[in-house]
């Protein structure tokens, strides 16, 4: 009987993928529920890995035509009794399960238990952020950033031996024997054993000859054989070494049948974001309202980068007068003082005119504050976004920080004491792209973003 | 004598690998008188070993969710390290395709080689069942027939389409199966020109359900003779569908084929689980212990060997938290030894229970048993009081009216044959699987479909749930409501003769959905697996064979 061993490793894996893909499709209404539910919990900065997720375990069964563990009369065989004897009888668990022995008392009560799997960042993302888009979205130009892909283009005769393409270079080598006629190995093999053929039939006519020396007429008739076998080895002989020649002077392969992969760089068009973020740091804003922004902004960031190619952010923080800064300095520096709005939005409207070709970049600007402002700046908010800013930009986001939670549903502008509210709703009513929301704990972070970027008439101010 | 084939901690290699099934070709073909298939031996990684789990053990099956579902799942639990995975997974195919992990170690390796390439493939080529039921030589072929038939359905009819009449029919697949009738050889490419065949056949008949001009005085005969031409009880209800239901189209119908024709393939594998798994124990049980004899593997080699073995092998008892079930590796394989040392060392007690083979060539004895009996009748016949003491076997009875549980039978003189029995009848697959059949359809404008489910004797019920789920499955490839009656043995006498119908309807089911329309994705039901009742979880009711 035969055998066949097949290294099967270097097959492609991943066979599944597309099995997966539907599973994903088929529980995405769950996943998205298990997400909300991890948002409320996470730390913003964990999304932007993928992670363990559950569905409940019923949402994808399959169900079969089978009995009721708890209806009728059944008989057990187990295994392994120790003090049982015929007529014995055992009181049921109390569990109210009816089922005997071992585990499946236990079983049953995890057997409603969700179902967990593991899911891929990117999955992850797609799922967070399905169904959003980018408002008030302007065709621009692609920038040109010096960044560049390298991608294939032809051969070359001349290159590195790590990029020798084999299969083109033995075409040419193909063509190259063809065209210069090389004679094959296998014709010099044949004349070769051809010879060797001629010498076996020599051999017996020699020794007759050498036999019977005087036996004129065979040694005639024998004579003129072996002159004939002899010329023909010699003819033989002779193409031998000619082809062979040609064979030798004519190479299998020649450095003029080398090709070489050939990759050019090309510039790499890109559609690009810059976001701003703009965080009042004021006495007023403490920990917990830092943390609420910066969940905020982490996750406006992390939905710019899987809609644009190139996203920058600008961090600047104000109180009384405003800075760009780095990340680093946006989160954790405390400064202390009153709070003058119109410096941050100034200082965005320069850096976008000095930094920013609006043909190329889209603008996005978010602000989170607790809506604390001189009320001597406000008029100057008002017409500084008014004329300035607002036309420049494609998404203004306020996130406003409550300090109650029954505020967050309450109507923006109303009640609260906060200034900034006010004016963003005169605004709100002439660009439409303006938005404001009402945050108190992280859990709100996560649906008041979806309410940003939901399709428009779909979530668009209650 | 001769030298080791491999040290102990080598790993293993392709050349060592070849030397070992030489081995083991050996002594399971001249020794054992097995007699196999070709082998194939593919040396996979585990992500390989996972795909191949979760396609329901084939080498390669048609998208679904399911399989996305089922791989998450494996993945999981491997990951989390709660299972190894199985250090093999053989196809019943011809060429048997055999799949060795590149993580065994090669000792390892030998206890598969043997295990899968001569025991499985052996019960495979020589077991009834599996060579009236299987086509081992197509089944690979009608895969890929069936892959590519789907894909091409999803890209004429839609994703969602086909997902949700593939569902449908994965609901019913138990009763896609031709219990009695034996089904015809699987041929790849006579099957697509079948198909064609026989879509343009149905094009040019009308299908009956769809004739109006029905005269509502039509004679009793008439109405007979349409019962007999819709061929009516049918147990293979996929089957009934494909033919009769009317509104489906071609496609629809050779998705029908397609699922039917591999729960077939599939069908003697959940019947004969101890036996496969208890004889495939046994060869590698015997083969291992040959090399070791023949001082081709080293005694290191042979602890290795016993300690994989015996974790394979183990059966933990009723009360331990971890009791799955009884372990068939274990079961069979004991049987199957025991058969052996009956042949050899027959008591007083064999010889009185077993006077055909006490005594007898082992070798025969067993081989006849592979070919001849499934799980029910091997355990019924074979199951000996030795096995039943080493088990510590007893029979627990549950009643649901009664707050105790009581012991029916323990391992003594009074109890082996009850043992025996039940035992036997819970490895019948008319015992787990509900017995549910077409009965009728509603010649009115509903047009309903009528199913019946008899209640065996033990009273147990269907769940009730679920129940309601698969005919909202049904419904929908029906296209009309569906009802299901259950049916229950109540059987009056008089004067000890029984009189009339024996069988009474008891109670119904209906699907909610009445016009054929996609049912909602199942709504929450308890989770349970109508396997054995209890004991097995839905892992088992995949019959791959995985140890």
């Amino acid at each position: 009987m035969t055998k066949h061993i097949i290294d099967r490793r270097q097959n492609p894996k991943g066979k599944n993928l597309s099995n997966r893909q539907r599973f994903i499709k088929r529980s995405k209404k769950h996943l998205k529920d298990s997400m909300d539910e991890a948002m409320k919990t996470r730390s913003v900065r964990d999304l932007k890995s993928g992670g363990r997720v559950r569905v409940p375990s019923k949402s994808i069964k399959e169900p079969q035509f089978n009995y009721d563990p708890k209806s009728g009369q059944k008989d057990y065989i187990l295994p392994g009794n120790q003090e049982y004897l015929q007529g014995d009888k055992i009181r049921k668990p109390s569990s109210g399960q009816g089922s005997g022995g071992g585990q499946e008392g236990s079983d049953d009560a995890y057997g409603e238990d969700d179902f967990v799997f593991s899911i891929s960042r990117d999955e992850f993302l797609d799922i967070l952020f399905e169904d959003l888009e980018l408002p008030n979205l302007k065709e621009k130009k692609k920038k040109s950033i010096e960044e560049f892909t390298t991608r294939r283009s032809g051969y070359v005769n001349e290159g590195s031996p790590n990029n020798l393409n084999l299969e083109q270079s033995m075409i040419r080598s193909i063509g190259r024997r063809i065209a210069l006629k090389k004679p094959k190995g296998k014709r010099i093999k044949e004349l070769e054993e051809r010879v060797e053929e001629l010498n076996e039939e020599r051999k017996p006519l020699v020794a007759i000859i050498e036999k019977y020396p005087f036996n004129k007429q065979g040694r005639c008739k024998e004579a003129s054989l072996l002159k004939e076998i002899d010329d023909e080895i010699i003819e033989i002989e002779a193409e031998i070494k000619k082809i062979r020649a040609r064979y030798n002077a004519i190479s299998f392969i020649d450095p003029i049948d080398l090709k070489f992969n050939n990759f050019t760089k090309v510039p790499n068009p890109k559609n690009a974001a810059v976001m701003f973020c703009i965080l009042d740091v004021s006495i007023s804003m403490q920990e917990r309202e830092k943390d609420l922004a910066k969940r905020f902004f982490i996750l406006l960031h992390l939905f710019l980068s899987m809609k644009y190619d190139l996203v920058e952010v600008v961090f600047i923080r104000h109180h009384t007068t405003a800075k760009e800064c780095t990340e680093e300095e946006f989160f954790t520096s405390k400064e202390s003082g009153g709070t003058v709005v119109s410096t941050a939005l100034e200082l965005a409207y320069d850096i976008i005119r000095k930094r920013y070709d609006l043909e190329y970049w889209n603008v996005y600007v978010s602000q989170a504050s607790d809506g604390d402002n001189f009320t001597t700046d406000n008029q100057q908010v008002h017409d500084i976004m008014a004329t300035k800013l607002l036309p420049l930009v494609q998404f203004f986001a306020y996130v406003s920080i409550v300090a109650h939670q029954h505020q967050v549903n309450n109507d923006i502008g109303s009640s609260v004491g906060s200034g900034l509210e006010k004016i963003y709703k005169v605004l709100m009513d002439i660009f439409e792209y303006v938005q404001i929301r009402r945050v108190y704990e992280p859990k709100d972070i996560y649906p008041v973003f979806r309410k940003f970027f939901a399709p428009k008439g779909d979530g668009k101010n209650e | 004598m001769s030298k080791p084939l491999y040290e102990p901690k080598s790993d293993w290699s392709f050349d060592l690998i070849s030397k070992i099934y030489d081995a083991c070709e050996e002594i399971a073909v001249n020794e054992l008188g097995c007699d196999c298939y070709i082998n194939q031996l593919e040396v996979v990684t585990f992500e390989q070993m996972l795909d191949a789990y979760a396609s329901i053990g084939m080498p390669l099956s048609y998208h679904h969710w399911s399989n996305g579902k089922a791989w998450a799942h494996y993945e999981n639990q491997y990951r989390k390290g709660r299972t190894s995975l199985a250090y093999e997974l053989v196809i019943n195919s011809n060429p048997c395709i055999n799949y060795l992990m590149e993580e065994n170690s090669m000792t390892t390796q030998t206890l598969v080689i043997a295990h899968a390439a001569f025991g499985h493939n052996h019960f495979f080529k020589n077991n009834y069942l599996f060579k009236t039921w299987t086509s081992a030589d197509s089944i690979i072929d009608y895969l890929l027939f069936a892959k590519n038939y789907i894909q091409k359905c999803e890209e004429k009819y839609g994703l969602d389409e086909v997902e949700i009449f593939l569902d449908s029919l994965h609901a019913i697949r138990n009763y896609g199966i031709n219990k009695y009738k034996r089904p015809g050889k699987l041929n790849a490419t006579v099957e697509a020109e079948k198909s064609q065949e026989r879509a343009t056949y149905l094009r040019k008949h009308v299908n009956e359900l769809w004739d109006t001009t029905v005269v509502t005085t039509k004679k009793d005969t008439e109405e007979k003779e349409k019962r007999v031409s819709l061929a009516k009880p049918e147990e293979n209800i996929i089957y009934f569908l494909e033919k009769h239901a009317p509104n489906l189209t071609d496609w629809q119908r050779e998705l029908c084929r397609i699922v039917r024709k591999i729960a077939q393939y599939f069908y003697p594998q959940g019947q004969t689980k101890v036996m496969n798994e208890g004889f495939a124990c046994f060869v590698h049980y015997y083969s291992m212990n040959r090399l070791h004899d023949k001082e081709l593997i080293t005694d290191a080699a042979m602890f290795e060997f016993l300690r994989l073995h015996t974790n394979v092998l183990n059966q933990p008892t009723f009360d331990k938290k971890w009791y799955n079930g009884i372990n068939p590796y274990s079961l069979g394989f004991a049987m199957m030894m025991d058969i052996k040392r009956i042949c050899e060392e027959p008591t007083a007690e064999d010889k009185e229970w077993f006077p055909d083979i006490a005594g007898g060539d082992w070798k025969e004895i067993i081989l006849d048993a592979v070919a001849n009996y499934r799980d029910e009748s091997f355990i019924l016949q074979f199951l000996s009081p030795k096995v039943i003491r080493d088990f510590r076997l007893f029979q627990l009875g549950d009643n649901k009216s009664d707050p105790h549980y009581k012991v029916k039978a323990i391992h003594n003189d009074q109890g082996y044959k009850s043992i025996r029995k039940e035992m036997a009848r819970q490895y019948d697959y008319n015992y787990r699987i509900p017995d549910i059949q077409v009965v009728d359809y509603d010649h009115d404008e509903k047009r309903s479909l009528l199913l019946r489910h008899y209640k065996g004797p033990n009273g147990r019920e269907l769940s009730k749930d679920t129940t309601i789920d698969v005919l909202n499955y049904i419904a929908y490839i029906w296209g009309y409501e569906v009802q299901l009656d259950v049916y229950s043995k109540q059987e009056k006498f008089i004067n000890g003769k029984s009189v009339g119908e024996p069988f009474q309807k008891v109670n119904g089911y209906k699907s909610t959905s009445t016009d054929g329309t996609a049912p909602p994705p199942p709504e929450p039901a308890a989770k349970n697996f109508g396997y054995w009742g209890m004991f097995l979880t839905a892992d088992d009711i995949n019959t791959i064979d995985k140890s």
